[in-house]
């Protein structure tokens, strides 16, 4: 359960990033689907964005951004070929993108880095 | 946006161009190249995708799909790199081309580093060479450490450049740069002290049929006991030939090229290639192949020598793959991935002992070996690759009298002075017949070229029925006859030219 609060606030946390810090309009948040989830669907501009949240209280099992592996990016894409199309847009002819928000719970503070156009 | 940058890939020793076409859009994000691409072509996704980026440039979060046209030829290594490279730069409108500036007059090669360094890469004197022969020949980009080796060729201009960025400023106008040129004259002066013939005491039987494959391009097989100087004398066959002409040594270097044996400091190959491969070695590796093919040792052999040591100590098989090439002067490899024909034309000089102990025949050692050992070890120079061996000497240990003698022996020098002379000879009298040498003649030249006198024939049939030659042997003492007489400036073939000949054949029939 601690986990799952854990996982909940950094969401938190990384949403208001993105809608304050980098002006993004936030379209969905834990959008779940039969592949799988994605934390949170943005639109920047013409692109849509899609972006994972990692949250780590401290660093000893790796930085947050290296949990995202290859099998979880091929994961999100899928997601997000499927959110799409569910919309009724064509994948082929959107710009799309895909954005890590890693965010380092420490205390007091948060720290948040954002890695745009990840994988 | 669509853009098309021009790059070339080696095939066998020649070379073809390839179109790398780069498509960036709308979609979801992804790097694919498509156009049969190998591993190593596959992994240039990564290169490319930091080289952009550590090159100030950015990378686009958006469609990337490559093309390497004529989809069906299969690409391998990393040539290509550059191409793609700046076809993503091109694509995503990062570069804007100068005004004068025609891409498609330009070829890029070159492997790019991590950081956006140019890197050299194999294969470039095929590419040059063939760009050269077309009726309007593009320029090349290329790293500075394949510089030297593009522009080696006539008519094909060459840029170098050291990083990503330098060739970005020079495709948009900011920096010139002249086409880059190498002094040919120069690379050929450099010539190193070989090992000299008269290094070698006594064995006069020896140097002389040194002499005569040098002339004629014959081959040769030397059989004697240990330390009797096989070694030795085969090691002298380069400081007897003449050196290569441009032509040759072009060829030379294409082969050389292909198969990454050049350094930056050593562009063209101007020296008579000598291999001498170890009896372990493998047939792919002595005939060529592999899953991408290389050429092997009787190709990097090719106008020049190859050796092999100890013959009857390599694998029967892989002296079995020598057959064709000897008599062709090429091989073709036929690989899933590819048919290439590399060109084989060398001089064989082989040399065994006559036993497994080695002293068979030895007037002062007893050779310990039975019969059956002899004939077994003996079994691995099979009939036929003894049939085209035109040269069978024995090399007799030397008497202390000879070796201890302060006589002055023969120079090279002296020797390669005759051996231009007889080479001059057949040149002119090849110059229809697209052949240089005597070995190289075909049945029709042999008709054509050597007219015996009526004693020279008699001896020479009378010679075939007694000893059961073949015909291919005929033939070949034919040739032989005719490299004898030519060093003696005789038109004609007189019967003691045929008479050498068929001595140097006598050897695999005394075997049996």
């Amino acid at each position: 359960m601690e986990k799952f609060f854990k996982g909940k606030r950094g969401e938190c946390t990384a949403r208001r990033f993105v809608e304050k810090r980098l002006r993004m309009r936030v379209v969905e948040t834990n959008f779940r689907s039969p592949w799988g989830e994605i934390d949170l669907i943005a639109r920047d501009g013409e692109h849509w964005v899609f972006i994972e949240v990692k949250t780590r209280v401290h660093t000893l099992r790796g930085l947050p951004e290296e949990a995202v592996d290859e099998k979880k990016q091929e994961r999100i894409r899928r997601v997000a070929e499927w959110y799409l199309t569910h919309k009724g847009y064509n994948v082929h002819h959107l710009l799309v993108r895909f954005d890590v928000v890693a965010v380092y719970m420490r205390e007091g503070k948060p720290d948040i880095i954002h890695y745009p156009g990840a994988f | 946006m669509l853009a098309k940058v021009l790059s070339a890939t080696t095939w066998g020793i020649e070379a073809r161009m390839v179109e790398v076409e780069v498509d960036v859009g709308t979609g979801l994000p992804a790097f694919q190249i498509v156009g049969l691409p190998d591993a190593a072509v596959q992994e240039s996704r990564e290169r490319v995708r930091s080289a952009i980026k550590n090159s100030g440039f950015a990378f686009p979060a958006q469609r990337v799909t490559v093309n390497l046209a004529p989809a069906f030829l299969k690409k391998s290594g990393s040539d290509f790199d550059l191409a793609i490279a700046l076809g993503i730069l091109l694509a995503t409108g990062q570069v804007k081309l100068a005004f004068s500036f025609l891409l498609s007059s330009f070829v890029f090669i070159g492997e790019l580093s991590l950081s956006g360094e140019v890197k050299p890469v194999h294969g470039i004197l095929p590419i040059a060479h063939f760009l050269s022969s077309q009726k309007d020949p593009h320029s090349l980009i290329l790293s500075c450490g394949n510089a030297q080796e593009g522009a080696l060729v006539e008519g094909v201009k060459v840029f170098a450049f050291r990083h990503l960025q330098e060739i970005v400023d020079f495709l948009t106008g900011k920096i010139g740069r002249e086409p880059f040129s190498v002094d040919r004259d120069k690379l050929f002066t450099s010539f190193s002290g070989r090992e000299d013939l008269a290094e070698v005491k006594g064995q006069r039987k020896a140097k002389r049929a040194l002499e005569i494959a040098a002339c004629g391009g014959h081959h040769l097989l030397f059989i004697g006991p240990p330390g009797s100087g096989k070694t030795m004398l085969a090691h002298r066959i380069p400081s007897l030939l003449p050196p290569l002409s441009l032509d040759e040594a072009i060829e030379v270097t294409k082969i050389h090229s292909v198969a990454g044996f050049l350094s930056e400091d050593q562009p063209l190959i101007t020296e008579r290639p000598f291999r001498a491969p170890h009896h372990t070695i493998s047939d792919v590796a002595l005939v060529g192949g592999g899953q991408w093919p290389r050429p092997g040792e009787i190709s990097l052999a090719h106008h020049g020598v190859l050796f092999l040591d100890e013959v009857l100590e390599f694998r029967r098989n892989v002296l079995e793959t020598l057959r064709e090439p000897l008599e062709k002067g090429k091989v073709t490899v036929s690989r899933a991935t590819a048919i290439v024909t590399y060109p084989a034309k060398f001089i064989l000089v082989i040399a065994c002992n006559p036993c497994p102990c080695g002293y068979w025949g030895d007037p002062q050692r007893s050779c310990t070996c039975s019969p059956r050992q002899i004939l077994q070890y003996r079994g691995k120079l099979s009939g036929p690759l003894l049939d085209r061996i035109d040269l069978q000497v024995e090399v007799p240990r030397l008497e202390v009298a000879e070796m201890s003698a302060e006589k002055e022996e023969e120079s090279s020098l002296e020797v390669r002075k005759r051996v231009e002379q007889v080479r001059m000879i057949q040149r002119e009298r090849f110059c229809k017949d697209q052949i240089t040498l005597n070995g190289e003649m075909r049945a029709s030249h042999l008709r054509k070229f050597c007219h015996l006198v009526p004693e020279a024939k008699h001896l020479l049939d009378q010679s075939v029925e007694k000893l059961a030659l073949s015909m291919r042997a005929y033939h070949h003492i034919l040739k032989v006859s005719r490299t004898i007489a030519d060093l003696e400036g005789e038109e004609r073939i007189q019967v003691h030219h045929v008479a050498e000949a068929i001595q140097y054949r006598s050897l695999d029939r005394r075997w049996e």
